[in-house]
């Protein structure tokens, strides 16, 4: 056994203890009126501001000042009120309420305020205070969203595209795969990661069960995708307070990189049951209710959190200058950068006329709307491609995309309302017959199963056969196992003319190795159909 | 506490009145004795229950204060009770004499020592407390608490110094904890 040295264990401690300030200061308190519902009225506490971090006394407990009334404050409470009486201390911080952010929160759970919840002890390494709560950049710093965000989900991309700095909202129904797309996106992101250009990702899980974060932690990890994800999870057992910042917190994170001139892609999942946290805290505050009972603020609690997205001007200067920018990364701040947002909004049966989502659908760039009849009846992702918009994408999408794929929304929507008249059975004549023949195996070549995303130049590949209606031969049925011969016949034999088209580039050339090889494998495919 | 906002209205009105009338100081002294008299349970009672009627709530009221307070303090008292705001008398009566000191500058601070204090200290906290808080008098509310082991507590308004031994141990414990 080792020897005890005394003075070793002292000096340990003393290094332990040596940012203890035994100096006592003048602190600013107030007594607690009353406290329960996750809220606590306050009298005293004169100074406070609004938002800013108060501690109570003889506890752990944190809590936000949110009103500031005549005789009273309403704060909002950060945990658990045990052991808090009426007439206890609460002390003013002086702080606005922060998160410590850094490289290192990479591959973490952490919760609302930066407290690691996945077990693996505390973040060590350079963290930064980013506020939660921050101005957006003004109109100076920003500049228009010009560079793809590539989700590889093949109707997104080709037809509903989403660049770097866009906000994109999806909504749809409960079980329509909404959570679903943007965890793939955050698994395609893994090649930007291994070129040495991540798009940060961090995910928000505000009021979902502690199951469902672990199962996405977990996919994401298997994927190999967690390197650069940061999981936000607020769960539906968390204090409404919690649940309602954490978005916040994903925003502060985004930020960071954002003003460090890196991507970052931040997704709130999802912002109905944020809204449904708000209300809660907002009626125990005595705030008026408004429609559906929601606070008369709840577009704002919104606005301000997705305008906080942005494409930041890629000239230095400028970018240094920006508004509100936190002093501890003024010294490295840089242009360029960018946060994407992918809120979520559920909808009850389909109505995305009730006043959440048109308000998010209002605030954001675009939005993707995932339909349950689509979903049960095979078509995965369950994209609505015809009421699907994305504003500001398309000047994002690289060229060879927008090229092939241009006409594919317009054939879709024809294909659509000619599929109707389809159902009657009654004779059609050879050119609608063409239409709803191209129609269905473009939906067959659109669908794609989960947490497979497809690169860019693949996917371009495959639309152009569906476009150029290079499979008309091939039977719906066997559509898939076509598109996998032919994306392998390409990978092995033409990898070339997947560089180019991945490079943006469409020459004639490559569009004949393209139509060569499809009708090379497709033929394959009409013989077996007629055994 | 709850009913701080029409204490802090009638309060004032009372304030100015007295001010006009110059019969500040008295009004004061008037308000001290009304705070101390509705700690009598009895009395205290009386003004919070809805029960008893007005002009018995007054009458009791008048045969306790006369003689003993000045005539504004009476007329008020009788106001307050017509207007059916007697459950907020000694909130008033609070409010009052807080607007007093202020207005006098004066200060009420209360102090927490493990052991009591001796005259020498005692002035030399008064002393440093209206340097800091620019205030003419100092009311010193000693009060002795054995759990906080050691060193003082001070706290004036909604300021609180904290320099007992309590909050060092403490502050050790979360550190190391």
């Amino acid at each position: 056994m080792a020897e005890i040295n005394p003075s070793e264990v002292s000096a340990i401690l003393r290094q332990q203890l040596s940012g203890l300030k035994s100096e006592a200061q003048l602190d600013e308190v107030g007594t607690v009126l009353e406290i329960g519902d996750g809220i606590a009225r306050v009298y005293g506490l004169n100074n406070a501001q609004s938002a800013e971090l108060v501690e109570f006394e003889n506890s752990d407990l944190k809590g936000i000042v949110l009103n500031l009334e005549e005789d009273n404050v309403g704060i909002v409470l950060l945990g658990e009120a045990e052991n808090i009486q009426e007439g206890h201390i609460v002390k003013r911080t002086g702080r606005i309420s922060t998160i410590n952010v850094g490289e290192a929160l990479c591959g973490r759970v952490i919760n609302s305020v930066g407290e690691p919840i996945d077990g693996k002890g505390n973040i060590e390494g350079d963290l930064v205070e980013m506020p939660l709560e921050r101005r957006a950049p003004g109109v100076i710093y920003r500049q228009p969203v010009n560079e793809p965000l590539q989700t590889g989900i093949k109707p997104i991309d080709s037809m509903i595209p989403i660049g770097r700095g866009q906000r994109e909202l999806i909504i749809g129904d409960r079980q329509t795969g909404k959570s679903t797309l943007p965890i793939d996106t955050i698994i395609n992101q893994k090649e930007n990661y291994d070129k040495g250009e991540p798009v940060y990702c961090i995910y928000v899980a505000v009021g979902q069960k502690g199951s469902t974060v672990a199962q996405v932690e977990k996919t994401l990890r298997d994927h190999g995708a967690m390197d650069y994800t940061i999981i936000i999870s607020a769960t539906a057992s968390d204090p409404a307070a919690m649940q309602f910042y954490a978005p916040y917190a994903g925003a502060a994170i985004g930020e960071y990189f954002r003003d460090t001139g890196r991507s970052a892609l931040v997704v709130y999942d999802d912002l109905s049951k944020q809204a449904v946290a708000y209300r809660e805290v907002s009626l125990l505050l005595r705030r008026p209710p408004g429609r559906e009972a929601y606070p008369g603020d709840v577009f704002y609690l919104h606005s301000r959190l997705l305008e906080r997205s942005s494409k930041i001007i890629e000239d230095d200067s400028v970018a240094q200058q920006m508004n509100d920018l936190p002093e501890s990364i003024k010294d490295r701040a840089k242009g360029g950068g960018s946060l994407t947002a992918l809120p979520i909004i559920e909808t009850q049966a389909g109505d995305v006329a009730a006043y959440i989502p048109t308000n998010v659908i209002s605030i954001t760039d675009g939005q993707i709307f995932l339909e349950s009849d689509l979903f049960l009846s095979g078509v995965r992702p369950a994209i609505n491609v015809g009421i699907s918009v994305s504003r500001v994408g398309g000047s994002a999408q690289i060229k060879s995309m927008k090229k092939i794929a241009g006409t594919l929304k317009l054939d879709q929507a024809q294909f659509r309302e000619l599929e109707a008249f389809a159902k009657f059975g009654s004779d059609l004549d050879k050119a609608t017959q063409a239409i709803i023949d191209k129609g269905r195996r473009n939906v067959e070549i659109l669908k794609q199963d989960q947490n497979k995303p497809m690169p860019v130049e693949q996917q371009i590949a495959i639309i152009y056969c569906g476009t150029k209606g290079l499979v008309q031969q091939v039977p719906e049925k066997k559509i898939k196992a076509f598109e996998k011969d032919f994306l392998s016949v390409m990978q092995e034999q033409h990898s070339d003319v997947l560089e180019t088209l991945k490079a943006g580039k469409l020459d004639d050339e490559a569009l004949q190795t393209l139509e060569n090889t499809a009708k090379e494998v497709a033929s394959k495919y009409e013989e077996n159909s007629q055994e | 506490m709850k009913n701080k906002r029409i204490a802090q209205r009638y309060a004032k009105a009372l304030f100015n009145l007295a001010m006009e009338q110059k019969v500040f100081e008295q009004t004061k002294e008037d308000m001290k004795y009304l705070r101390d008299l509705s700690q009598v349970k009895e009395y205290g009672n009386m003004l919070k229950n809805p029960i008893v009627p007005v002009d018995k709530k007054q009458s009791v009221s008048k045969a306790l204060l006369e003689n003993k307070v000045g005539e504004l303090t009476i007329r008020f008292v009788t106001l307050i009770i017509r207007k059916k705001r007697s459950y907020a008398l000694p909130e008033i009566a609070d409010a009052f004499v807080e607007m007093y000191n202020a207005y006098k500058k004066i200060l009420p601070v209360d102090l927490y020592t493990a052991v009591p204090i001796d005259n020498t200290i005692r002035d030399m906290v008064i002393e440093k407390i209206k340097a800091q808080t620019f205030s003419n008098e100092v009311l010193l509310n000693e009060n002795v608490d054995k759990e906080i082991l050691g060193g003082f507590i001070l706290q004036y308004k909604d300021q609180l110094y904290d320099a007992s031994v309590r909050r060092q141990l403490n502050e050790m414990r979360k550190e190391l904890i």
